[in-house]
């Protein structure tokens, strides 16, 4: 019995954030861009005791984007082009994918490149001219 | 007359003296899955493979885990006489020996322990409760007798006498109980294992125990990143460095973090040490997106220089140097292919998983073999394919070099394989097989859910092929035959016979009618 109660304080413990740091959640909904990011991710993939939904990703990606997190932009590029949680869209799969290319560090930059050009390779020529000048006009949100 | 009765004397008995065996997993400490001293099966007569026989084991499966790739040796003096036997083991804590010739089981053994503190969470795939690592064989010692090292769920090394199961030896402490051990390598008498997951609290990271040593010192490094998953664990190279892939995890050399790499220890005195390590230069999006490397990689020889080829979740291939893997800064490979498949960036059900095989053809072209899972990616252009690929396939590429310039240039990708598994080589044939596992982690209605009894429900069965090591042309199919799934298991080759065991531990035994 006293091994369970040691078990389950441990369990709760485990599961609250650290000190001093709202849960992951709180942080996202505060504006937190990666917090944001990675609520999305695990909305995608289900993780962290949250149900598999590629829409609610797509919703928390569309935030961090929006903000500016390169990878939330790819990710966002990534759920355009399969066509999960957002209907299909090439251009805009390829706008945020352009925009991740130009935001991301440039480590990773040859990874989002070549997905970017995947893309583009399906596009018609007005089709890609549509997604670079979306991704040119594209502006931050404060 | 004479002379030519003397020459098939001869040659007889050159061929009955040359006996191939596959004494680790991954057949050979490098990794390569090449059996290159096969002389019965090739690409001519596998149409006509068939299963020679297949057992049933009383081992009990644990989660999704059952038997392990079974290791061959040849020529073994037992008893009963010389045989050839293969070990199996089985994740119950089983290990037996059986007669290759007649399917009968020469003797086995069960080791018994205390039931470890802690343990993984009950249907938690990734954590079974019992023995996890492939054993391994061996060299002959100076009586002949071959030694087979087999870690019990409890991280006791046994060692056995292959030809009667005795103990050549007392067992001693190597692993962390119910911790999750992957396939043990040996190396100039140093045992090598890796671990992941962190099952029962079990750290990530490599192990090494010297056999000789009296104490038996376990000598481990930590690369503090995600687990070190590889299936076939380490490969060593000439130096003997031993080499794995780690999971998620940062990559900061100012404080020794090497998440998402690839890291190479030797044992130095009575200490593992890091000697080299490569790192993606796009690390920080694999962790972002749990692509992690973990996947074997396999070591060859290639005018003049040692190599390397590691791959990841993410789906591409590195060709490396083992002497400066990465280059200076570490973060720069050879050559690196592009995106094979994962267009979607799956990070359960699709990209490389397992480990890689490489062989030499007679011409000397070096050849690169990987599975992968889900479907191949569309801009992906290999020059010979066998229809569309959706749940997987084995893929094949050429390794070129010019003026020092090294690039893996893709030569086929096979048919469609149900979650394509690491491939093995022989004589001119590649043997690989889907394993018809169900790969979910997380669904819409709850999230992530590694449970094993839904995914062992979810599974189908295993599809054994033979392909033409030069083309990648289906050569033959098990079709429905084999009637599990396969975890965690593999293909083992040797003599004419290619072996699998699934999860209902069966072992099922290829091979030609009459050899």
């Amino acid at each position: 019995m006293r091994t369970l109660a040691v078990l389950l304080f441990a369990t709760v413990a485990c599961a609250q954030p650290p000190a001093g740091r709202p849960p992951l959640k709180e942080r996202a909904a505060a504006g937190d861009a990666e917090a944001q990011f990675s609520l999305g991710k695990n909305y995608e993939a289900g993780r962290s005791g949250l149900k598999q939904d590629y829409a609610i990703a797509a919703s928390w990606y569309q935030k961090s984007a929006d903000q500016g997190n390169a990878y939330a932009q790819a990710s966002l590029g990534i759920l355009y082009h399969s066509g999960k949680g957002l209907p299909h869209d090439d251009v805009k799969s390829e706008m945020w994918l352009i925009i991740s290319t130009d935001h991301v560090e440039k480590d990773d930059r040859d990874t989002i490149v070549e997905m970017r050009d995947s893309v583009a390779a399906h596009l018609r020529p007005q089709q890609l001219a549509e997604a670079q000048k979306l991704a040119r006009e594209w502006k931050p949100k404060k | 007359m004479r002379t030519s009765r003397f020459v098939i004397a001869i040659t007889l008995s050159c061929v009955a003296c040359m006996a191939a065996d596959w004494p680790t997993d991954g057949g050979n400490p490098q990794r390569t899955a090449w059996q290159k001293d096969e002389k019965i099966l090739n690409k001519d007569n596998v149409k006509n493979l068939k299963i020679v026989w297949k057992i049933q084991l009383d081992n009990k499966p644990i989660e999704m885990h059952s038997l392990f790739p079974p290791l061959i040796v040849d020529k073994v003096n037992t008893p009963g006489g010389p045989k050839q036997i293969a070990i199996v083991a089985g994740v119950s804590d089983n290990i037996y020996a059986i007669d290759v010739a007649t399917a009968k089981i020469l003797w086995r053994k069960h080791f018994e322990y205390p039931a470890p503190a802690r343990r993984g969470r009950p249907t938690d795939p990734l954590c079974p409760a019992g023995l996890t690592a492939t054993p391994v064989i061996g060299p002959p010692n100076a009586n002949g007798s071959r030694t087979v090292y087999a870690m019990a769920g409890d991280g006791e090394v046994h060692s056995l006498n292959v030809a009667d199961g005795e103990d050549m030896a007392s067992p001693f402490q190597f692993g962390y109980p119910y911790g999750k051990s992957y396939a043990l390598n040996l190396w100039d008498g140093v045992l090598f294992t890796t671990t992941a997951q962190g099952c029962a609290g079990n750290p990530n990271q490599i192990w090494s125990v010297k056999i000789d040593d009296p104490s038996h010192k376990v000598m481990t490094y930590n690369p503090k990143s995600g687990g070190l998953w590889g299936r076939t664990g380490a490969a060593i190279d000439e130096s003997g460095v031993a080499w794995a892939p780690t999971g998620d995890g940062r990559y900061d050399p100012a404080t020794q973090t090497y998440g998402n790499g690839l890291v190479g220890a030797k044992v130095v005195g009575n200490e593992l040490k890091l000697q080299d390590y490569y790192e993606p230069k796009n690390w920080a999006w694999l962790q972002s997106r749990d692509l992690d490397m973990q996947v074997t990689p396999a070591i060859f020889k290639y005018k003049g220089k040692e190599l390397m080829i590691a791959a990841s979740k993410e789906c591409r291939i590195y060709l490396l140097d083992t002497k400066a893997a990465g280059g200076d800064d570490h973060q720069t490979p050879l050559d690196r292919t592009p995106l094979i498949c994962n267009e979607e960036v799956n990070f359960a059900s699709a990209g490389i998983w397992g480990s890689m095989a490489s062989w030499e053809d007679a011409q000397g072209t070096r050849w690169i073999l990987s599975p992968f899972w889900g479907p191949s990616h569309p801009d992906f252009k290999v020059p010979t394919s066998y229809g569309s690929v959706t749940h997987g396939a084995v893929v094949a590429f050429k390794l070129e070099e010019k003026n020092g310039k090294y690039k893996l240039v893709p030569s086929w990708m096979s048919r469609d394989m149900d979650q394509a598994e690491p491939p093995v080589i022989a004589n001119g044939v590649v043997y690989a097989f889907g394993s018809g596992e169900n790969t979910e982690q997380a669904y819409p209605d709850r999230g992530l859910d590694d449970n094993s009894p839904e995914r062992i429900h979810d599974s189908t069965h295993a599809v054994f092929y033979a392909l033409d090591a030069e083309t990648g042309k289906e050569l033959y199919s098990s079709g429905d035959q084999i009637k599990s799934f396969v975890h965690f298991g593999g293909l083992s080759i040797a003599n004419g016979r290619v072996y699998l065991g699934t999860f209902d531990s069966i072992l099922y035994c290829f091979g030609l009618e009459g050899k």
